[in-house]
């Protein structure tokens, strides 16, 4: 396991504020490998296939979801829009910026982190197609302005915790907190 | 107190973001085209019952080149797109129409579901983004897909126009 700058063009390494953790059985960090499964339409479709049962709960038909070409829609729908949101502030040259930083990585709880958009009625109400977000990013914050993501999922239950896959995220973000904390590494709680 | 970045490898100072945005950059021309196609096309095969496998023969090509049409990741060519039309006897649609329409799916919220007739109420929030009768009728083909019966109504989605539609689904 190490640590990767996410935003590290053009910058000294250590005002980078996005990190992702590298793990070793993937080649890619976390930030770009859950980017490019998210963002794969065959995987979707067979993750969704896999979990079909845990669509089919009355949580997910409130929120518009009642088959798997939907939920792949709308996964689809919202990492194409973190994606134009990415290139689009890498344009402006707000890339590694706190205030983009904190739009584009909504913390929704403790270690948990959505992308793209808010369920805030206010927010919602200027960018109505997302209004409950499926993907998920678990991470840390690194001193005060940074995030070390260390992994992520897509959300298929109405509590976080009964998705599989998505309990252990949890647990390996606190062990890594604690990893981080034996460094001596600043971090909030 | 340390830094992160005391932690990361040395040797490892070639920028990632570099390459990924690069790489978005490059493909933003055709990526939400080929997730569409990948789209139409894994639904084709859900309903078909066909594997990655099965495409691949009929294609004549390894499973490996399937994985990547249907990845929906590739710059798919104009002969690509019509050997998987023929193999699998489908019009796939790429207009402008079609795409947006996948990119945007509908917002329906449901309050309550209640199974004691034929009839579905529809009570869904309207974005300003598309026609009122597009929400409605792709909300009828989703719910006609998965239910027999049933009654839905929306959640409260302030400042949003509702639409109210009933559909027998007999």
């Amino acid at each position: 396991m190490n640590y990767t700058p996410i935003f590290d063009q053009g910058i000294k390494e250590e005002d980078c504020l996005l990190w992702s953790i590298k793990y070793k059985e993937h080649d890619l960090c976390e930030f770009f490998r859950l980017i490019k499964q998210w963002s794969n339409i065959e995987f979707l479709f067979e993750y969704f296939e896999s979990h079909k049962e845990l669509l089919n709960t009355d949580y997910w038909k409130r929120n518009g979801i009642m088959s798997i070409e939907m939920a792949v829609k709308r996964v689809n729908a919202e990492i194409a829009s973190f994606k134009k949101e990415l290139i689009e502030a890498n344009r402006q040259g707000a890339i590694n910026d706190e205030v983009t930083l904190n739009k584009i990585f909504l913390n929704l709880h403790g270690n948990v982190f959505y992308i793209g958009r808010s369920t805030k009625k206010e927010q919602v109400k200027a960018k109505p197609n997302f209004y409950a977000p499926l993907l998920r990013f678990y991470g840390l914050r690194l001193e005060k302005r940074q995030i070390l993501i260390t992994g992520g999922g897509i959300k298929l239950t109405e509590k976080i915790q009964q998705t599989p896959g998505l309990d252990k995220e949890i647990e390996r973000t606190i062990l890594i907190d604690n990893i981080l904390k034996e460094d001596g590494i600043l971090f909030l709680p | 107190m340390k830094k992160i970045s005391r932690l990361t490898a040395s040797n490892d100072k070639q920028s990632a973001w570099k390459g990924f945005i690069e790489q978005l950059e490059n493909e933003k021309d055709y990526i939400d085209t080929s997730a569409y196609i990948a789209f139409q096309v894994m639904s084709t095969m859900r309903l078909l019952g066909l594997k990655q496998k099965d495409l691949a023969q009929r294609l004549d090509v390894s499973p490996q080149q399937v994985s990547k049409i249907l990845s929906g990741q590739e710059n798919l060519t104009i002969e690509t797109i019509n050997r998987v039309k023929t193999a699998l006897g489908i019009d796939i649609d790429i207009s402008n129409e079609g795409l947006y329409k996948f990119l945007n799916p509908p917002v329906i919220f449901v309050d309550s579901i209640d199974n004691r007739d034929h009839y579905f109420t529809i009570k869904l929030k309207h974005d300003g983004k598309k026609s009122v009768e597009d929400h409605v009728n792709e909300a009828k083909v989703i719910i006609q897909n998965i239910f027999s019966e049933g009654e839905y109504f929306s959640d409260d989605y302030e400042g949003a126009e509702e639409i109210e539609e009933t559909i027998n689904c007999n």
